[in-house]
């Protein structure tokens, strides 16, 4: 009770009012404060970061001079100086990350299939490299979780079973690069160019790859669950037993892809170009294929239940074995003769009316 | 003056009493979790964390399988890190519901002392956290949320009966909402409500019609105003679940598509339900099974007797009863509290006075927990334990709770030690007494050998 009296007491003496123009004051004057310290805090790190940095380019550059002076110690120098990237990387904030692999891929220390050092499990994490030109580099497995690699070029690149989580990889040239096991979950692809590479078994959860270029990459089991693909250019790519479950990917084309086995279930595939796709033995269920083009697709026994294909132009389409139960095909182009062989049972027919002949 | 110092000092008290039995809850809760909840395969917490996973991987565009809710995990996956290994996102999964859990209990007692003395509060609060919360809280599931989501909702729609207005209606409408996306089990609730509202509503309308009392205008108005919150009611349920039964009907081809309620509730044992429409697929869309093959009430009631009907109602109640009796220990709280508001309401049935109004509530109150307890007993042999009907506990206390209090101020007063004491205060005393004393074999014993998913 004492100490709350002194307390009051003291309060009461000291006579503080509220004071608008003196509070905002302090609260300036506060923030400047925090914002000047952090700004030395920041100067600093970032002396201390390049200090070591320099340190590890020396140490590197040193070993492996004298390494080629002596070949029997090349192989030590490589664990040297894969043990001394781990030790140094835990010191360094992302643009330096990006500098010292910069480094790496310069003095060709990480080409593909030639790598001096193995960069396998190493914490490339937040690394930011942006639009800089690294072809042929040699990332398997490292960690690249919220890298970014924006604009950069990564053409021929090995990446398999990298782990590029919430990667920034935006209009970044991966052509022919091997991302094969790689997870790229919600990594940002928009207009990457992906030409010829390889995403077999990939994980591209959530990713967006909107108005990027797939053409003729190698999807094969990968997963691309809902992921955004908006646009996107496919032609020719192989996504067999891929699962492109309520994906997006309204206005992409598709044309020539070979899809089959793959699952599409609920995916938004509104306006998009499938001619000539291979979709045998596809799961289709409850997706929006509404003004979509599938002329000359091979849509044998695939499973297109609840299918919207209003206005679709299905033109020379192959509909062998296709379930079509409660799909809805009012205003579609398509023959007579290709229905003949599909399976219909409140089917809305090109002319709104309901078809049930298969009705069990 | 001299009041002042007892003052602080009691407040002192509470403050450090309420500390004190705060860390005993979130330490038991935490012991539970590193004790006897350790295996994520056990009931439904591995979908759950799954769930989660997908939600997050899947920037929350993930259609699911119509089995759970979104809400829940949606809520973990804000605490959800991908780094993680799956026991460490397990774990932390626990430790954000005992903090879920926490977070509740304040709201819960301020509900209570919204409606009852501060002591019948305290009671009400501790029976719930000590014998019903806490042995649910480590676990990755929804169930508390549900439980006090539920509550919330079945107090607002008492509320709406009592006194309805147009921005009741819009909270019933959303709150309801928010709960059926946590689990969709308050479908019957809701439909009980709309018909004891309407047939209120229509009661009202034609016995102020026919007193007079009221002109025809006001009396129209009166109606009006009551259709209105009601429509605002079903308006805004809908409005706030629409993003989902709209992809269940894209999807699955029915508004209110769920696995439980559409199919495996027609099914006699889990096992017939995992033959059944969930090998075909029921969860990626309708099940590709022959149609014949699928079931649902007209298929149930053709393949089976009334006799057949009756004695899986029958051996469903006696395990509900059972299982409550054998639970974590709230049971003999709901018999007492049952018991006496049976027994005061008895004593002063002559001075009891219900409107035909009031006739309408008690109507909701009676259907809601007759349809619920029977629905559970109904799906016991598909979903053993007592995890659903633990969903009736929080409604049920308050109901009889509101009933002992109504004859709070009636006779008869017990003399101790030459004081006059009122049965009411005694019987809050003894319940008080009751459940801190039993505070120390749950902490003790119960808490790190009783499993709650039995």
């Amino acid at each position: 009770m004492k100490a709350r009296n002194w307390f009051m007491e003291t309060w009461r003496k000291l006579d503080l009012k509220y004071d608008r123009n003196r509070f905002v004051q302090l609260l300036l004057l506060f923030l400047l404060l925090i914002g000047t310290v952090s700004y030395a805090n920041h100067q600093v790190n970032l002396r201390r970061e390049q200090s070591v940095l320099a340190a590890y380019f020396d140490q590197i550059t040193n070993l492996f001079t004298s390494a080629e002076q002596n070949a029997v110690t090349a192989k030590n120098a490589q664990n040297l100086a894969r043990a001394r990237a781990i030790a140094t990387l835990h010191q360094l904030s992302g643009q330096s990350k990006g500098r010292l692999l910069q480094f790496l891929a310069e003095a060709n220390l990480i080409a593909r299939n030639q790598a001096l050092i193995d960069l396998e499990g190493m914490d490339f994490s937040r690394v930011e490299l942006i639009a800089v030109n690294l072809p042929n580099i040699d990332l398997d497995r490292a960690n690249l979780t919220e890298a970014n690699l924006q604009d950069s070029v990564l053409a021929r690149a090995s990446l398999e079973e990298a782990n590029l989580r919430q990667a920034t990889l935006s209009e970044t040239n991966l052509s022919r690069a091997n991302l094969s096991r790689a997870a790229l979950i919600r990594a940002n692809l928009s207009a990457a160019v992906l030409k010829a590479t390889n995403l077999s078994e990939a994980n591209l959860r959530g990713a967006n790859l909107r108005g990027a270029n797939l053409q003729q990459a190698n999807l094969t089991d990968a997963s691309l669950e809902a992921a955004r693909m908006e646009s996107a250019f496919l032609e020719n790519a192989q996504a067999d037993r891929a699962d492109l479950n309520n994906t997006i990917l309204i206005r992409a084309i598709l044309n020539q892809i070979s899809l089959r086995d793959a699952n599409l279930r609920y995916s938004n595939l509104k306006g998009a170009e499938l001619e000539r796709a291979i979709l045998t033995n596809i799961d289709m269920r409850a997706s929006i294929l509404e003004e979509a083009s599938l002329t000359d697709a091979d849509l044998s026994n695939a499973n297109l239940t609840r299918t919207v294909l209003i206005n679709a132009n299905m033109d020379n389409i192959n509909l062998n074995g296709t379930n079509l139960n409660y799909a809805n095909l009012r205003g579609a182009d398509v023959s007579k003769n290709s229905l003949r062989q599909a399976i219909l049972c409140h089917t809305v027919m090109p002319n709104g009316e309901e078809e049930n002949r298969d009705c069990p | 003056m001299k009041s002042q110092p007892i003052d602080s000092l009691k407040r002192i008290c509470i403050v450090g009493l309420t500390l004190l039995l705060l860390v005993l809850y979130i330490y038991s809760a935490v012991e539970h979790s590193k004790r006897i909840n350790l295996d994520i395969t056990r009931v439904d917490q591995e979908a759950y964390l799954s769930y989660t996973r997908s939600l997050y991987e899947t920037n929350y565009n993930f259609v699911g399988g119509r089995n759970r809710m979104p809400v829940y995990p949606f809520l973990q996956s804000l605490v959800y890190d991908p780094n993680l290994t799956e026991n460490e996102a397990f774990t932390r999964g626990k430790y954000f519901n005992i903090a879920l859990s926490v977070a509740i209990l304040p709201c819960l007692f301020l509900i209570f002392q919204r409606f009852f003395s501060r002591l019948q509060a305290i009671n009400l609060l501790l029976i719930t956290a000590f014998t019903v919360f806490l042995f649910r809280a480590a676990y990755f599931q929804a169930e508390i949320l549900f439980y006090f989501l539920s509550f919330c909702g079945f107090l607002l729609m008492a509320w709406m009966l009592k006194k309805p207005s147009w921005k009741l209606g819009i909270a019933t409408g959303v709150l309801m909402g928010i709960t059926h996306l946590t689990k969709a089990s308050i479908l019957p609730g809701l439909a009980l409500f709309v018909l004891a509202f309407l047939a209120q509503s229509i009661y009202l309308f034609y016995s102020n019609l026919r007193n007079k009392t009221f002109s025809f205008n006001e009396v129209k108005n009166n109606f009006l105003l009551r259709i209105l919150s009601l429509a605002l009611v079903i308006f805004c349920f809908l409005l706030t679940i629409y993003p989902y039964i709209s992809t269940s009907q894209r999807v699955f081809g029915h508004y209110f598509y769920n696995v439980n309620s559409t199919f495996y509730i027609w099914y006699d044992s889990w096992n017939e339900a995992k033959q059944g429409t969930r090998a075909y697929g029921d969860g990626k869309g309708w099940p590709e099974m022959p149609p014949e093959q699928i079931p649902s009430l007209e298929k149930y009631l053709q393949e089976h007797t009334a006799s057949d009907i009756f004695e899986r109602l029958f051996d469903g109640l006696n395990k509900v009863i059972v299982v409550a009796k054998d639970s974590y220990g709230y049971f003999k709280y709901l018999v007492i509290y049952l018991a006496i508001a049976l027994l005061t309401t008895l004593a002063n049935l002559r001075s009891l006075k219900i409107t035909k109004s009031q006739v309408f509530l008690l109507f909701f109150y009676f259907s809601y927990f007759t349809a619920y307890t029977l629905l559970y007993a109904w799906y016991i042999p598909i979903a053993s334990g007592n995890r659903f009907t633990l969903a009736l506990f929080l409604p049920l206390m308050f109901c009889l709770a509101a009933a002992i209090n109504a004859n709070a101020s009636e006779r008869p007063q017990i003399q101790l030690a030459g004081k006059q004491f009122s049965w009411f205060h005694l019987f809050n005393l003894f319940v008080l007494g009751m459940i801190l004393f039993e505070l120390y074999p749950i902490l003790t014993n119960r808490i790190v050998t009783t499993f709650a998913g039995t």
